[in-house]
């Protein structure tokens, strides 16, 4: 038993360098997750004596064995592990937090996202001007759409402490965004407009205008679905519709666009392979299309978080080495999570897009395999069930965990309906944006997209109210958690295995 | 050589049938369209939740909207009746300015506004109304107030106003509504809006067989007295499922029930299509 150990830390310090900095990448992020479980005064308090334990074992082994690598290592998840306590706790000092349950006259701030309207409500994030400080989440009454980006407001009201309710943590969902109170229908006045970054406010008039036209272009529900398919905005979809996405496990097409974007990437690449493009080339006007994409969509930090993911996904394509990437997508998912350390836990968005990815990467390669895909072929049925099975089953566990419940049908409805989504947006965003030169035009090219939207609320309809579409784990969803992510990796190193016998062979 | 000729040959016949796909789709939209162009005048009661909305297409002619539910539900309501091409509404009739009746307009009014709103001239103070309002001063839609003994004379269809008076003075909104007859050759239907028993028992001339009952079933707005003038044998209930105004309320139902009566309420049946064929033809949608 000793020697295997031993073996084991000699086989990771002689790995190749490139599996050396994904270990790096992988205790730094362990570090930044086993810390979000901890309070700041207890995270400290075990990083220290995790620390001391780290010198005093180092001095032992350099003074004995004359190697220090293995210690290197778990500095590193240590460093990670400091970096999530130190962020946490400067974003809190900045916070508007202490204002919270007390009633403010006249605070000044400004609009920072794009207010969303429903039905009379609209909400919408604010930064605290001087001399206060933070990021509020207000809630107000109004039809008219009198608020937007970068407005300089005026308000009165009560900070509210966000709650934790039973199954979902609100305030640690807003925490992620930095933002630690709510001010619920205050007085507002508008003061000033156009406050804000130009760039930002230019990129929202664009994601508003494309969604106005959208509704232009397409009855409801279709139209509420494709906006949420392309722009990823729930905004006022009907209620019927949005229980049936539910409970047909197809909510994530239209709630996160992180996943979406992965998909319509695969597609577009694949598109303009089919056409006749040379790779090359069509790496370089997917990551156009996919650079127009996220501003179109008001490139928000989880889409750009997303696109980036996208973009690897083709780049992955180019890159000949699995393990290269494996280390690219880390190195992003590292990046963005140095950027914003909280996503790590809190972001499901996050969460779908880098597991769809991951999916793409592992289990891609093995259903390629098992389907008999071949390489090239244009709209081949077989290569949409293999991207779409990676995705799925890599996402499932992030499911389980998140909802506490599977839609049975989900497989059978998401295999029927995701094959076609990625054409549906495109069709949709081409249907749009030939309605600017003319509506009717884009009525008619609409048309198409629409005769896809209707099929696949219809599809979701059919499923979604079949009885008994959603199995409960209830309390046993970490459980059953922790063991589908079991399964995955068994299957993976069971293919693994079994690829290297039949090269042996 | 032969190569080539043979990739091109297979790159064209994948035009040709993405193009032939095309064609078909469109050719489908096209025969629906057509199929679906009504000689009979239709009624559809829209499920739009707990409201009022009832879109009437006039057998070669325009479209009626009277009403437009709370604004939640109008739109999937309307394209579940209306084709994909047209999707343009003529006239807006407004019963009174209710939320629930009016705030449906809200929401089509960027998308489809219409070319006349015609309402009984009583306006809400709230913002929302307001803003109604000046949202269809700035597309430049007319705006037309009704009154009593006005018509509105569609094809061989006509609709006769009969509430509320010109110059009178109404404190209730509710009793403001205006109250309106569509003839048509054969039948007619009566909207009341939501007025209340104290006007709706005085009206005259209001015999229909259709009747859009008053206040969503409220029991202040249906007397004894209304279903023995009217004498209606079809009702129309525009409810949503579990309302918390426990409308329609029970007293209603069994009165409806005791004249033989048939009642279609849309939270247990779903939009209500109604064809003036030469018998009155149902169907639900749920």
């Amino acid at each position: 038993m000793k020697i295997d150990s031993l073996n084991l830390i000699e086989k990771i310090i002689n790995l190749p360098p490139p599996h050396q900095f994904f270990l790096c990448i992988i205790l730094f992020i362990g570090g930044i997750f086993a810390s979000s479980f901890l309070f700041f005064d207890i995270a400290i308090f075990i990083g220290l004596i995790l620390f001391l334990f780290c010198l005093i074992f180092g001095l032992v082994g350099f003074l004995f064995e004359r190697k220090i690598s293995i210690l290197i290592y778990f500095l590193i998840f240590l460093l990670g592990f400091f970096y999530f306590q130190f962020y946490n706790f400067y974003q809190e000092k900045n916070s508007s937090r202490y204002l919270n349950n007390t009633f403010q006259n006249d605070v000044l701030a400004i609009i920072d996202n794009t207010p969303i309207y429903d039905d009379g409500i609209v909400s919408f994030n604010a930064k605290l001007l001087k001399p206060n400080k933070g990021k509020i989440l207000i809630k107000a009454r109004s039809y008219e759409e009198i608020f937007q980006y970068g407005d300089k407001i005026r308000l009165s009201g009560k900070f509210e402490e966000p709650q934790k309710y039973e199954n979902f943590d609100y305030a640690a969902y807003l925490a992620k965004d930095n933002i630690y109170s709510l001010v619920n229908y205050p007085e507002i006045e508008v003061i000033k407009r156009n406050e804000g970054l130009k760039l930002k406010e230019i990129l929202y008039k664009i994601k508003i205008v494309f969604q106005k036209q959208i509704d232009k272009v397409f009855p409801e529900p279709e139209s509420g679905f494709l906006s949420g398919l392309l722009l990823g905005e729930k905004k006022t979809m009907d209620e019927n519709l949005q229980l049936a996405l539910q409970r047909s496990g197809t909510t994530h097409l239209i709630a996160l666009s992180g996943y979406n974007i992965t998909i319509i990437v695969e597609a577009v690449y694949f598109l303009l392979i089919g056409i006749g493009v040379a790779r090359p080339k069509s790496f370089f006007w997917v990551l156009i299309f996919l650079i127009f994409f996220i501003i179109l969509t008001g490139a928000s930090p989880s889409v750009v978080r997303a696109g980036i993911m996208g973009a690897l996904l083709i780049l992955s394509n180019k890159l000949g080495k699995k393990y290269q990437i494996r280390n690219a997508l880390f190195l992003a998912a590292l990046l963005m999570i140095l950027f914003n350390p909280k996503i790590l836990r809190f972001d499901f968005g996050f969460q779908l897009s880098f597991a769809a990815t991951l999916g793409l990467i592992y289990l891609k390669p093995i259903f390629d395999k098992l389907l008999k895909v071949e390489k090239q072929s244009f709209f081949d049925w077989r290569e949409i069930l293999a991207t779409t099975l990676s995705a799925q089953i890599m996402v499932l566990p992030l499911l389980i965990l998140n909802f506490g419940y599977v839609s049975i049908v989900s497989p059978i409805t998401n295999i029927l309906i995701i094959s076609f989504i990625p054409i549906t947006m495109l069709l949709g965003f081409l249907a749009v944006l030939i309605s600017f030169l003319n509506l009717w035009l884009g009525y008619l090219v609409g048309v198409f997209s629409y005769f896809f939207l209707h099929s696949e609320i219809f599809i979701i309809k059919i499923f979604g109210n079949l009885p008994l579409a959603t199995l409960n784990f209830g309390i046993y969803n970490k459980i059953i958690f922790l063991i589908s992510i079991g399964l995955i990796i068994l299957f993976i190193v069971y293919h693994k295995k079994y690829e290297f016998v039949a090269r042996k062979i | 050589m032969n190569s080539l000729q043979e990739k091109f040959n297979k790159k064209n016949t994948k035009i040709l049938i993405i193009v032939f796909i095309c064609l078909f789709i469109l050719d489908i939209f096209l025969w629906f369209g057509i199929l679906k162009e009504n000689e009979k005048l239709e009624m559809d009661f829209l499920d739009v939740g707990q409201g009022d909305a009832t879109l009437i297409k006039f057998p070669f002619s325009g479209e009626i909207l009277i009403d437009s539910g709370d604004g939640q539900q109008i739109k999937t309501a309307l394209s579940s009746v209306k084709n994909y091409f047209n999707r343009h509404i003529d006239v807006w009739i407004l019963s009174h300015a209710n939320l629930d009746h009016y705030g449906g307009f809200l929401k089509l009014i960027e998308t489809n506004p219409p070319q006349i709103f015609i309402y009984n001239g009583f306006d809400s103070e709230g913002t929302t109304f307001l803003l109604l309002k000046k949202l269809l001063k700035e597309k430049n839609i007319p705006i037309v107030t009704l009154y009593q003994g006005d018509k509105i004379k569609i094809g061989d269809s006509y609709f006769s106003i009969l509430w509320p008076p010109k110059n009178k003075e109404i404190k209730d909104l509710n009793d403001s509504s205006l109250i309106l007859r569509l003839v048509d050759k054969k039948h007619s239907a009566l909207f009341l809006g939501d007025a209340s028993t104290k006007i709706s028992d005085n009206l005259i001339n209001q015999q229909s067989e259709i009747l859009k009952m008053s206040h969503h079933g409220s029991k202040t707005a249906t007397s004894e007295e209304i279903i023995r003038l009217i004498k209606p044998s079809i009702a129309l209930i525009g409810v949503g499922l579990n309302n918390s105004f426990h409308h329609p309320h029970d007293e209603v139902i069994n009165l409806l029930k005791k004249f033989d009566v048939k009642i279609f309420r849309t939270d247990l049946n779903g939009t209500i299509k109604i064809i003036f064929d030469d018998k009155i033809l149902i169907k639900e949608k749920k």
